[in-house]
Parts: C-alpha cells; structure tokens; sequence
C-alpha cells in the first residue's frame, strides 16, 4: 500500500468517526456522568470509550448503528474499570440482580399509579433527583429507553441481556421511578 | 372455591372501572401489554387486541391514558447537559496521538 492510500483511507476513517462517532458525545457525557456521578471519572470514562472505539473501528460497520455501540463500549469500561473502584461499596453485586431479575414473573403486575398532573406540577430537578435515587441498572435503563430512545432489542444489546429481561427490568425501573416521584406528590398536595 | 373467590377479587378489583366480570382476565393481559404498546414494541396482532380492549373497558381505557401522559411528562423532564469542551478536546487530542503512531 502507497503512502497515500494509506492517507487517504486514514483521511476516510477520521471523517467516518467525527461524523458517526463524535456527534453522540452529548450522549454518551450524560450517560457517564450518570453513571459515575464524578465529573473526572466521566471525563475518563469518555475518553476511554472513544479511544476504543477509534482502535476498534474496523469491526464497527460504518452507517449501522453508532450510537447503540458506542454506549454498549462505554457500559463495558464502566463495569470492568469503574464498578470494581465503586464509591458504593455494600452495594448488591452486579450479576446477584441480573440474576434476580431474570426470573419470570417478579413483580411483572405490580404498577404505580401516578397522576399526570401530579407530575406536570413537578420540575425538572425532582424528577433527575428521582432517577438519580435508583440504582445504577434501574437507572441505566430508564436512561437509555426514556433519555435516549433506544428500543428494546438495541438495550438488550448494549447491555448484553435477553429482551425479556430489558422489559421486565424497565417495568420495574419505572414503577420505582414513579413511587419515588409519588412520594414528592404527596408532599406537595396531590 | 378458590378460583370462585379469584373471579369475584377480579371483579372487585375492576368493577369501578365498569370492567364487567367476563373481562377480568383480558383486563390482566392488557396491563401486561400495556408497557409493550407505550415503547410501541407490540406485535400488530397484539396491538389489534389491545386497542380492541380498550375500546371497551373505561378502567383499562383510562390506566393507558394516565400511563401514556406520565411517561411523556417524565421524558420531557429528563434533562441533559452538554459534554464540556475540555472533555471533547481531549478526546481529539488523544485520537490525533494515537492515530499517528
């Protein structure tokens, strides 16, 4: 290969990645912050995940879906390198929930029920202090369906757990979610 | 006996919603499909049933109502804030490092 192919193809590659990859660093900020609540280990965290996401580029299909991988690589470098470093030391570990929450029929009937208005009346504040309460694998989730949008094949991908898994944990998420946010309803009247 | 007593707690349970006795159980099939057709993740011939339903039953009618508006008031106050620059240049600098070894 000549000098300039390789320049060339380098020059392809930078361009792929600053408009496939870079474009999603709001994204994937919030979703490391979210996670570590450290503004250094987020900062961290990000550059770790872009780092491997330019190394392993290759094996990335260009015009798939970015957003999907790069949060799957961020996930993965979080559990390896972060969780192990936790601030939560007594927390439960991480595969004893996903384990629990894998067995069909746990509290899959159990609903909160939450007035819309109630929530209107709240601001934006209680409802990330709400999220924030939660622990990390409820609060992922409700952060990448309901922050980020993503369906329930692409979170089961990106968090490496069957799909009927993503539903029940996402039903339970939110009805966590909402107890909480019923809690302030409460306080204020409703 | 028990299942006796099951339907009448069914009943119960929706009678304010004027769920009439016959529907219990697809009233307990729709509150499971119901997260389903809020993510829109529900397949068409689950969806014909759910709507279906729902048509028909003010209690099930007016929890996917109060579901749907509940979580549109939580999406859109989930707020996020920018990635620093600092955090944005590092990563290009780090990439520009490695990219020319």
């Amino acid at each position: 290969m000549s000098d300039g192919t390789i320049d060339e193809a380098k020059k392809v590659k930078d361009a792929s990645f600053e408009s496939e990859f870079m474009v999603h660093v709001n994204a994937l900020y919030n979703f490391a912050y979210r996670l570590t609540y450290d503004e250094d280990d987020a900062n961290d965290l990000m550059q770790d995940t872009f780092l491997k996401a330019y190394r392993f580029f290759d094996s990335y299909e260009t015009g798939t879906n970015a957003k999907a991988w790069l949060f799957r690589i961020l996930k993965n470098s979080f559990i390896n390198d972060y969780r192990k470093k936790s601030k939560e030391p007594d927390k439960v570990d991480y595969h004893e929930v996903e384990s629990y929450y894998n067995s069909d029929g746990k509290d899959v009937d159990i609903t909160v029920d939450l007035r819309v208005d109630a929530v209107q009346g709240m601001l934006g504040d209680e409802v990330m202090i709400a999220l924030n309460r939660l622990d990390v694998d409820f609060r992922t989730i409700i952060i990448l369906s309901d922050l980020e949008g993503f369906k329930y094949d692409e979170m089961a991908k990106i968090l490496d757990i069957p799909v009927g898994t993503v539903r029940s944990r996402l039903h339970r998420a939110r009805n966590l979610l909402k107890a909480s946010l019923k809690g302030y309803a409460g306080e204020m009247g409703y | 006996m028990s299942s006796m007593l099951k339907n009448f707690t069914n009943w119960f349970k929706w009678s304010n919603g004027k769920c009439d006795e016959k529907m219990s159980s697809a009233c307990e099939e729709v509150v499971r499909l119901m997260q389903l057709i809020i993510d829109d993740e529900a397949s068409e011939e689950d969806e014909k049933k759910f709507h279906s339903h729902v048509g028909q039953c003010t209690s099930c009618f007016n929890k996917y109502e109060m579901d749907k508006s509940v979580l549109e008031e939580i999406k859109s106050k989930l707020g996020s804030k920018p990635c620093p620059q600092e955090v944005v240049n590092s990563i290009r600098q780090k990439i520009r490092e490695i990219s020319h070894n």
